[in-house]
């Protein structure tokens, strides 16, 4: 088997689609969850960005923190959802995932921006901005850096918003 | 009704969003920002009154609340421009009424909140105002809970909306359960903490 056919072979799962065309209300409660899933991460990361960036600046850094789990829970439900979305996919659209990938482009670029993302997160820790900022007391200004880092996240995440509801279109 | 509908339907405005080839999903894609950012907002601050990132002081989180409301009348134009450019589909769907009367729900609750929050004198310095915010901060992820699903089955035929709506439900309670149980949320903090103090 090569590369290509291995990929395609473990994209397709055939228990999901039978889960997905066995159950009316497995799709769209997938839906729900990715979008619960996605408020929560857009929602609590663009507060934590906008903080970096200088909005709510009353806010102290480190106790926002604690709100970071739970947009982690909440690309967790969004990962789980969309990986039942591409493995069930032929049940839904008559489509091989493979093929869908390859040329859906609006999935392809949600893709890369939800990598740039990731990239963007690695940088705001390696960088030490994510200690630099910890320190941020009320009425503090975020260094120079992790506000660009912040202002980036934020538009990453909502282009992964936008590119995301798009896809459908592309297929 | 009917012709009414068609006819704003085949309107000049309606038309030139339809056939224009990113109009439709550039709105749709539109509304999921500004839902993003009006739910996601809102419900992080109904989870802090609940009890979640209790180290959080609760007064600047009203600087937020801009971007909350500018994330709302996104969604709402956005679902305006929606409905005129498909609404002899939408308008007869009940659905549309149960999320319509959420969203409407959510935002009175999401006004009492602010006021008792954030408003003149917040109401958190007694045991009865910390319950009462708490009850408000749980309406508001309910009803917007509501509004999600509604929203979203929408697109489906009645039985799979219901049975989604079901299935939802059994979801949430088992989470619920989950975290009551094995995380234990809910359970009383640890007074003698000050950053551990509730709402």
């Amino acid at each position: 088997m090569d590369l290509e056919s291995g990929i395609a072979y473990w994209l397709r799962w055939p228990s999901v689609e039978a889960f997905l065309a066995a159950y009316t209300w497995a799709w769209p409660l997938m839906e729900i969850l990715h979008i619960a899933g996605l408020v929560l991460l857009v929602g609590i990361v663009g507060m934590f960005d906008l903080r970096l960036m200088g909005v709510a600046k009353r806010l102290p850094i480190a106790p926002l923190r604690q709100l970071l789990p739970w947009a982690a829970f909440g690309f967790i439900l969004c990962v789980g959802s969309g990986l039942v979305f591409v493995t069930g996919l032929m049940q839904n659209v008559s489509m091989h995932p493979y093929v869908a990938i390859k040329v859906d482009l609006y999935l392809q670029i949600k893709l890369l921006f939800i990598l740039l993302a990731g990239i963007n997160l690695l940088v705001f820790y390696q960088s030490g901005m994510s200690r630099a900022v910890d320190g941020l007391g009320a009425g503090d200004d975020a260094p120079p850096l992790a506000r660009a880092i912040g202002g980036i996240s934020l538009f990453l995440w909502i282009g992964v918003v936008y590119w995301g509801r798009l896809v459908p279109w592309g297929i | 009704m009917t012709e009414l509908l068609e006819a704003v339907g085949s309107s000049g405005f309606s038309m030139a969003w339809k056939q224009s080839t990113t109009g439709f999903v550039s709105m749709l894609a539109f509304h999921s920002i500004g839902l993003a950012f009006v739910m996601g907002i809102s419900c992080a601050i109904a989870m802090r009154v609940l009890g979640v990132a209790r180290a959080i002081p609760l007064a600047p989180l009203e600087d937020f609340l801009p971007l909350m409301t500018a994330g709302f009348w996104v969604s709402a134009v956005t679902g305006v421009m929606l409905l005129v450019m498909d609404p002899v589909r939408i308008v007869p769907d009940a659905t549309l009424y149960i999320k319509l009367g959420a969203v409407a729900w959510v935002m009175v609750l999401i006004r009492r909140f602010r006021a008792h929050i954030f408003g003149e004198g917040a109401k958190l310095d007694s045991p009865a105002g910390v319950k009462r915010a708490k009850t408000l901060a749980t309406q508001v992820l309910l009803v917007w809970g509501v509004a999600l699903v509604s929203g979203k089955v929408m697109a489906y035929t009645w039985v799979a909306g219901y049975q989604t709506a079901i299935a939802v439900i059994i979801v949430t309670v088992a989470a619920g359960l989950v975290g009551r149980f094995l995380l234990g949320w809910g359970k009383p903090v640890n007074q003698a903490d000050p950053s551990r103090q509730a709402a």
